[in-house]
């Protein structure tokens, strides 16, 4: 049920409608009103669809991604190659969805990370502030002022290109912002009249942030952490475009991006796959995070 | 107007932005030794690097009491610091030119490089914000709403490779790489600069699309432009003289944070394009472990980052006089 816009014609040729996210409060429930479109299961169909082709990678009769000269270089699409052949004769399509292991893995595991540390330290902070508040203010402050590509680039460069290494330090990256977040959240529910309820009737603290708060901070911080994969997939794409991330032969979005950026003039398909498969699951996952949002009513807080 | 300027000096002003300063100067100080810590902590020496594999212990050993590198890391954080007081960032390690040179050079081109971008952007953005705006779900919204949630789905690299196949590759409007100089041909320079201004440019018009409609349809409701169309005003004079201005609060803090992530965000594009700028240096120099130099941009990245962020809430402040008391009361 879409709430009716209220249409004012007010001459002149400006037609003024109030915002479609202004909150419809209704007694009956926050919920009616909004509901998920035919777009969002699009988006959240084709990120099923993408991870379970990267689960099932190996399991696939897919050509081995890494195998150089293999076949005959610069192929066009066929059924032996369904996306053809890059520069070195590897199979594009197989090198995609082995390249999606390695994004979707990083992006969903630095982010649950990031959610755990984040989230409990914001969560803590919102919940009691004082001193904890203002520690953790300061310290994300000075966070986000760090040029985050650089801490990026310097532990890479510095510790090693694996995948443990580059999701620790995305992970890493993800708690000050994510604090923030679950930390406005938690100091809008602290506030309200049930948590109020609740402690009058002896509820001690823990009970309260367990049984109260963070129910109603969770679908928000879990609509918002679909965003924050979205991000952190970006990053890693940066990074391994920047050849520093994952080492080859091991392939990657952001590897293959750039590999086939130095070939775009020749044969642009080699960027185009990679870049359509990262695009799409960027797109996917932000629509997704979005719709889920607003769904939850999700405010972001002051940054 | 007379007493608007006496406001500026009230003394609680005065210990607002005081407040504000000092905040400031203790980020960058974290910062700076979160930078310098981090890089000297971390594995890699930069004596190897110097000397190269085929170095007798006595040089190591040498050259590292030269450097300075053989006392604790928290005595030559505090030299570092001295010395950065005294506007001396040492020398790189690698080429040896002196590190505050080269940041002098590097810094005009980045700032261009973003003058540019932001010009593309809000050249874009305001004209589409307010159409978008007037007619909420109409053709033009409805298309530049998708745009811009797609754009901002479009990961800078992806977009540059996209600008360099359409424009530099098919048709050889522009360069793909390289950059010319302002001083040798600033027409060149323009065309060399280009395909980077409108890869960042397109992903902030993005953003600003989003927040300037959602602020100035709530504009529109107001009652004062009501009476503006009922006195007959023509309708652009309507957008443009009362609508738009108290629309452009949060664009402007929007605009201002992104400009502030830019000075550190814009170093993927700069290495594509290879445009001499802060980022091209400190990604140059992380390849060659030239950690001086890291620390330094590290620094001033993050010191043109806090700056910013404290100008645009000076200027919403002075801008907006609701949000000025507000911000003081608390």
């Amino acid at each position: 049920m879409q709430p009716e816009p209220v249409l004012i014609d007010a001459g002149a040729g400006i037609l003024v409608t109030p915002p479609a996210d202004v909150a419809i409060a209704t007694k009956t429930g926050a919920f009616i009103g909004r509901r998920l479109d035919v777009d969002f299961w699009l988006a959240v169909g084709w990120l099923a669809l993408v991870i379970l082709l990267a689960i099932l990678a190996g399991n696939l009769p897919l050509p081995d991604p890494t195998a150089i000269g293999a076949s005959k270089p610069h192929q066009l699409p066929s059924s032996a190659h369904f996306f053809g052949t890059d520069e070195l004769g590897r199979d594009l399509f197989s090198r995609i969805i082995f390249g999606a292991r390695v994004s979707l893995t990083v992006g969903s595991v630095a982010i649950t990370f990031g959610m755990l540390v984040g989230g409990t330290i914001g969560l803590l902070a919102g919940y009691y502030r004082g001193i904890p508040d203002a520690i953790l203010s300061a310290v994300s402050s000075v966070l986000l002022a760090f040029p985050s590509l650089i801490f990026l680039l310097s532990v890479v460069t510095f510790l090693g290109r694996s995948l443990f290494t580059v999701t620790l330090a995305l992970g890493i990256l993800s708690i000050a912002p994510l604090a923030r977040i679950i930390r406005a959240n938690t100091i809008t529910y602290s506030n309200r009249e049930f948590v109020l309820a609740a402690r009058a009737l002896g509820a001690k603290d823990a009970r309260i942030l367990v049984r109260e708060i963070l129910p109603n901070v969770l679908p928000g911080a879990l609509a918002f952490s679909l965003v924050a994969v979205a991000i952190t997939i970006v990053v890693e794409g940066a990074l391994s475009f920047l050849g520093l991330s994952v080492a080859p032969p091991t392939p990657t979005w952001g590897g293959m991006i750039s590999e086939g950026g130095q070939v775009i003039a020749q044969d642009p398909r080699v960027a185009f796959f990679a870049s359509f498969a990262m695009f799409s699951t960027v797109l996917a996952l932000n629509f997704a995070g979005d719709r889920l949002q607003s769904y939850f009513q999700v405010r972001e807080g002051a940054l | 107007m007379v007493r608007s300027d006496t406001r500026v000096y009230s003394p609680r002003q005065v210990r607002f932005i005081a407040g504000r300063l000092a905040q400031l100067v203790v980020v960058l100080i974290c910062v700076s030794a979160f930078a310098f810590l981090m890089l000297n902590l971390l594995p890699g020496n930069p004596v190897y690097t110097l000397l190269g594999p085929a170095a007798t212990p006595e040089a190591v050993a040498q050259l590292t009491a030269q450097l300075g590198l053989d006392k604790p890391v928290w005595q030559r954080y505090f030299v570092w610091l001295w010395n950065l007081l005294h506007g001396d960032l040492g020398s790189s390690y690698v080429n040896h030119q002196a590190v505050l040179l080269s940041i002098q050079q590097r810094t005009p081109v980045t700032f261009e490089l973003i003058f540019l971008s932001q010009m593309v952007a809000l050249g874009l953005a305001i004209p589409l914000g307010i159409i978008s705006a007037v007619r909420p779900n109409g053709v033009v919204d409805r298309l530049s709403s998708s745009v811009a949630f797609g754009l901002l789905s479009v990961p800078g690299f992806i977009l540059a490779e996209v600008l360099v196949y359409a424009l530099a590759v098919n048709f050889n409007l522009f360069p793909a790489t390289g950059y010319v100089h302002i001083t040798e041909d600033p027409i060149e320079n323009l065309h060399s600069l280009t395909l980077p201004a409108l890869t960042l440019g397109l992903g902030s018009m993005a953003v600003y699309v989003r927040v300037l409609r959602t602020d100035m349809i709530a504009t529109l409701q107001q009652d004062y432009i009501t009476l503006a169309i009922a006195k007959g005003l023509p309708t652009w004079y309507i957008l443009l003289r009362h609508a738009f201005r108290p629309s452009t609060f949060t664009l402007l803090t929007v605009a201002g944070l992104n400009i502030g992530t830019l000075i550190g965000g814009a170093f993927i594009i700069e290495y594509i394009f290879q445009v001499p700028g802060l980022g091209l240096l400190t990604i140059n120099s992380i390849y060659g472990r030239d950690y001086l130099v890291v620390t330094a941009t590290s620094v001033f990245v993050a010191g043109g980052f806090v700056t910013i962020n404290f100008l645009v809430d000076m200027l919403y402040v002075l801008l907006d006089p609701r949000i000025r008391s507000a911000r003081l009361a608390t």
